[in-house]
């Protein structure tokens, strides 16, 4: 039989002697089977959740129904029942349900406590410290996974992760992208916050008793006393040591990006200078940054895929879009508004009007690789050496 | 299907009202709590189930049902529910505002788990009702209906053997959907105890 189907007849009860023991069986096989077991489980349960067995009497519903057929045949049309006193049922049971459920998540307790003692009960390990002063700097840490260190940061990890979790300490600010392994959960200890990642890369950014966490990809739990948040790619929680509430929030802020950024365009000019090839200048392609900071363990195919004949029409795009959103984040021009721009070594204009030097100048320097290069949307036809788009092809 | 049923589409095509209440009263709780499924929220459920009856009681004489009452009330319901939030579309930024609003200012410790508890059900609740409609059917009438594989089969004019492939189905569709998501939510749950 269909392992789905066992595995569901066992949840369903309608499983005979028999199947029981073969699903048990296979469930403890082995750990990814019993992990598959626990998801159907977990959907199983919730599922249930979301029915609550009607609380309407269907005698009752049946006279509205009633009335409501008789009144169109007579044509009434007394004003719309007022359903106040459903309402009112309605807010006690959701009330109800809540005092149901919780205890669901509050009975699982996780304390950090509970964390150090798991790492405890193994032999003790070295630790390897690393700390950063005026320089940005990248460690990978024994199971494959990158830290990027912000200045004046520290963190601390076993030189071998062993026992059931990965447990890292940071002070100050760090750019994670962890290696995913389900069996080994990833932990962050951090001011009074523990940050658990199964395999996803996210942001720490921690000063005095605030703690910062923004998720770039994939899902982080943020645990702090008895509560847990997961948060989602895009999202950022803040929180302070006397809160006592995990609130999240969308992210608006990127500039945790750019310490990143710049600590692997270094690594990346050194490593193409030893090819001889000392042009190529890693700030000057956003795009290719952005992809590479995503997964900085394939940078060297990312950059070949790039190469330098780059300017096909995802590249194009990607690039206007990049000066697109870098003018709406700096408040220079709202996103929609911009309907052509052209940037180069003289001049940003944007709708035709030219823009203040200091603006020119951080465009330029983000943007424009050499002289000559120029960056322009709009419906003009151009030549020249660059990149050209018009704007309906964005 | 059953012979019973047929007997009851007979008579409601004589268009009794006694024969009507009678159909109303057995499905009407059933349908209230899967259309409660798809909209949380009781008064637009019962909104919903009142209209699908209403719209069988309007063309009563000319109804047709191929399959089974069951499964031909549970699709009944399951598209006037999405014709409902199709409708509801443009009113909903704001809803989810005041319901954003309103958690925050209840400011209950408890707050931050039950987003979770919330986030879950919404991606399973979104999971579910992209499940192919047979397999949904049967889903929502072992959970909620809490049949029997037998009693699906029978009320759905199918063989259990059916029901069971339906079911691991769902399961294994769900679980996909879901994956990026439920490793940790477990861990975060049951392995940090």
């Amino acid at each position: 039989m269909d392992i789905d189907e066992l595995l569901v007849k066992y949840l369903a009860d309608e499983a005979g002697a028999d199947e029981r023991a073969q699903a048990e069986a296979w469930m403890a096989a082995s750990a990814a089977n019993k992990a598959y077991f626990e998801h159907f489980k977990l959907l199983w349960d919730e599922s249930l959740k979301l029915a609550h067995a009607s609380p309407v009497d269907e005698d009752v519903a049946w006279e509205r129904f009633r009335e409501r057929i008789h009144r169109e045949y007579v044509g009434d049309t007394k004003p719309k029942r007022n359903y106040l006193w459903l309402k009112v049922a309605a807010v006690i049971l959701l009330a109800s349900a809540a005092v149901l459920v919780g205890p669901y998540f509050f009975r699982h307790n996780n304390e950090g406590g509970r964390f150090i003692s798991t790492t405890d009960t193994h032999p003790p390990v070295r630790l390897v410290k690393s700390a950063t002063a005026d320089k940005v700097q990248t460690d990978t840490l024994p199971d494959g996974s990158t830290i990027t260190l912000n200045k004046y940061s520290g963190i601390s990890y076993p030189a071998g992760f062993k026992g059931s979790i990965r447990t890292v300490q940071l002070n100050g600010e760090a750019f994670f992208n962890v290696k995913h392994d389900e069996s080994k959960p990833f932990v962050v200890k951090v001011n009074d916050l523990l940050v658990t990642v199964l395999g996803t890369s996210f942001n720490i950014k921690s000063a005095g008793d605030k703690t910062e966490v923004i998720v770039e990809s994939g899902v982080v739990g943020v645990t702090k006393q008895s509560k847990s948040v997961m948060l989602y790619p895009g999202e950022k929680l803040t929180t302070l040591e006397t809160d006592m509430a995990l609130k999240k929030e969308l992210n608006k802020d990127t500039a945790y990006r750019a310490y990143v950024y710049k600590q692997h365009a270094y690594t990346f000019k050194y490593t193409l200078k030893g090819k001889g090839d000392t042009t190529f200048d890693i700030n000057k392609h956003p795009d290719l940054l952005k992809q590479i900071l995503n997964d900085p363990g394939k940078w060297a195919s990312l950059l070949k895929r790039y190469g330098p004949k780059s300017e096909n029409l995802e590249v194009r795009k990607t690039v206007i879009r990049s000066v697109l959103d870098e003018l709406a984040n700096e408040n220079i021009a709202a996103r929609g508004t911009v309907n052509s721009f052209r940037l180069n070594d003289g001049e940003f204009i944007i709708n035709n009007r030219r823009q203040p030097e200091t603006v020119h100048q951080r465009f330029k320097d983000m943007f424009i690789k050499e002289p000559g290069y120029s960056i322009y949307l709009g419906d003009a036809p151009r030549n020249g050496k660059g990149i050209f788009l018009s704007r309906d092809s964005l | 299907m059953e012979l019973s049923e047929l007997q009851l589409i007979s008579q409601l095509t004589e268009g009794s009202e006694t024969a009507f209440e009678k159909f109303f009263k057995t499905y009407f709780k059933s349908l209230h709590a899967y259309a409660f499924v798809m909209l949380q929220d009781e008064i637009m459920a019962e909104e919903v189930v009142q209209q699908v009856f209403y719209k069988i009681w309007e063309k009563k004489a000319q109804l047709k049902i191929h399959t089974s009452i069951k499964a031909f009330l549970y699709r009944s319901v399951h598209n006037e529910c999405l014709n409902y939030l199709e409708r509801q579309k443009h009113k909903v930024s704001h809803q989810n505002f005041v319901i954003y609003a309103n958690r925050n200012q209840a400011g209950i410790e408890n707050a931050a788990m039950r987003v979770e508890l919330n986030e879950l059900e919404s991606r399973l609740k979104k999971a579910m009702n992209e499940l192919p409609e047979q397999c949904r059917t049967i889903f929502y009438m072992s959970r909620f209906d809490e049949l029997k594989y037998r009693e699906i089969a029978a009320q759905m004019g199918l063989s259990v053997k059916t029901v069971e492939a339906q079911m691991g189905k769902a399961l294994k569709v769900l679980r996909k959907k879901l994956i990026d998501f439920l490793p940790l939510l477990i861990w975060l749950i049951f392995k940090t105890k």
